[in-house]
């Protein structure tokens, strides 16, 4: 049968206890640091669900309030009224110019009775931006409510938070003369930098490819001069993002599984920085859930912070076991084993013929009662060995011839 | 008669050579034969058993063929 010392049973049953204690510290600050990430993300998130809709909010009143003085500026409601294009273009360009530079707002519309574009200030040359039919929720729901509509909806110009509203001959909100329908936009893309700004996280807009056009989508990329990233993904098309590596926003998952509130989806690491990932989807118009902003947090200080904690834990265990493994083998060596060792000599030189040497009681511990019970026996053996040879001795004597 | 005893003294012999800690070391072969040297005198019957013990200590303790 196999044996292990003593030494070696307290040493291993040592090191399994502080690596136990070890994993078990390892084990409480990954939950720790996923108990952190997971509330910095869960408030990332919520804040900027609420900066999103704060910021659409805001957006729909200052176009809606543009829309209003629109329709009351007979400048811009004579010519639509005559379907003078180039009048119109006149007298809308300086007040589109001045929307666009303070408002962020980049979509000015003027459609007519039959739902077809009458001009496109984004582009006034565009062929595809004249008489064609202007075929989105927002603009069916205007024509047949006949009051405002908002919401994102996809133009030939792209996803944008639209405000539509019907275009009256007496330029007032109601009135019995329709000369069509007025449109200011603005791209939502452009609200990842104001998130940005207010939040310090890093933000991306995916939208769903199934609500695009491929080709459309081109020609708004090119417009912007950017790279067309039609192919980046498979199911959605990242429509703005404020994170220099676009490949950080790839999502193979499901939008529409995205729950509103949003979800915390993973962690994932580029350019040696560590991001927590999290979603919420965004509904069109219509209220169908056309993509999702992303948001990243930067989670590289907590993970330094954690990686920097486990390596002090692994240290310190290892510092502990080997002090305390010292520690406790140097007091069994001096309590226990050096004690034995000495019982041990003397029983092995009393049975080799030394009779004379005892055992010292070293301390009043239980060795040392071990040491006195011993010392007892040895002098008992002493005086019966004593004794035996004298009677060896007499029957020696007796057995004698002549005796 | 006395065999028991030869290889005692031979055991002692060696021990002498070797310059050996002749206590200790007639401690040990005891402890290992399981009986103690300095009780076998001339007269000490030989018992086949004590001296197959003996001759196999000695092998262990001092590597000693007898």
């Amino acid at each position: 049968m196999a044996t292990l010392s003593i030494k070696a049973k307290v040493g291993a049953t040592t090191i399994l206890c502080l690596s136990a204690g070890c994993i078990g510290l390892l084990v409480l600050s990954d939950a720790s640091y996923r108990k952190n990430v997971g509330m910095v993300t869960g408030e990332s998130l919520t804040d900027a669900r609420a900066g999103y809709n704060s910021l659409v909010d805001s957006s729909v009143a200052t176009m809606s309030m543009a829309v209003e003085m629109a329709m009351a500026d007979s400048s811009l409601r004579e010519p639509f009224a005559a379907r003078n294009r180039a009048d119109l273009i006149a007298a809308t360009t300086p007040i589109f110019e001045r929307l666009r530079g303070q408002y962020g707002i980049t979509i000015f519309n003027y459609i007519d009775t039959e739902q077809r574009r009458f001009l496109s200030m984004t582009d006034t040359k565009d062929v595809r931006l004249m008489g064609t039919p202007a075929i989105r929720f927002n603009v069916q729901e205007c024509a047949r409510r006949k009051t405002w509509v908002t919401g994102l909806a996809l133009g030939q110009l792209g996803f944008a938070l639209r405000v539509t509203h019907p275009f009256y001959g007496n330029g007032q909100l109601k009135d019995e003369k329709l000369l069509g329908y007025i449109e200011l936009g603005s791209e939502i893309g452009g609200f990842l930098g104001i998130l940005k700004k207010q939040t310090g996280r890093e933000y991306g807009l995916l939208l769903r490819k199934q609500f695009l056009n491929e080709k459309d989508w081109g020609i708004q990329r090119d417009r912007l001069k950017l790279p067309n990233n039609w192919n980046g993904q498979k199911e959605l098309v990242l429509a703005g993002n404020t994170w220099t590596d676009e490949s950080i926003y790839a999502y193979s998952g499901d939008v529409m599984a995205l729950p509103d509130e949003g979800q915390v989806l993973d962690i994932s690491s580029r350019s040696g920085q560590i991001f927590a990932r999290s979603a919420f989807p965004i509904r069109d118009a219509s209220s169908v859930k056309v993509g999702a902003v992303f948001v990243l947090v930067d989670i590289t200080p907590i993970y330094t912070d954690i990686r920097l904690a486990k390596a002090l834990t692994i240290a310190a265990t290892i510092a502990l076991i080997v002090v305390v493994c010292v520690v406790l083998l140097w007091l069994l060596s001096s309590l226990v084993f050096r004690r034995l060792d000495e019982i041990t000599r003397i029983a092995t030189r009393l049975v080799g013929g030394d009779y004379q040497t005892p055992v010292a009681i070293s301390k009043p511990d239980e060795i040392g009662q071990f040491e006195e019970l011993f010392e007892r026996l040895r002098r008992i053996f002493v005086d019966l060995l004593e004794e035996y040879r004298r009677a060896s001795r007499e029957i020696d004597d007796k057995s004698k011839p002549g005796r | 008669m006395a065999a028991l005893y030869d290889l005692k003294v031979k055991i002692d012999k060696a021990i002498e050579e070797r310059k050996l800690d002749r206590v200790a070391t007639r401690g040990k072969l005891a402890l290992q034969a399981g009986f103690m040297l300095s009780l076998i005198s001339p007269a000490t019957p030989d018992d086949p058993d004590k001296l197959d013990r003996l001759k196999k200590a000695a092998a262990t303790v001092l590597q000693l063929k007898l």
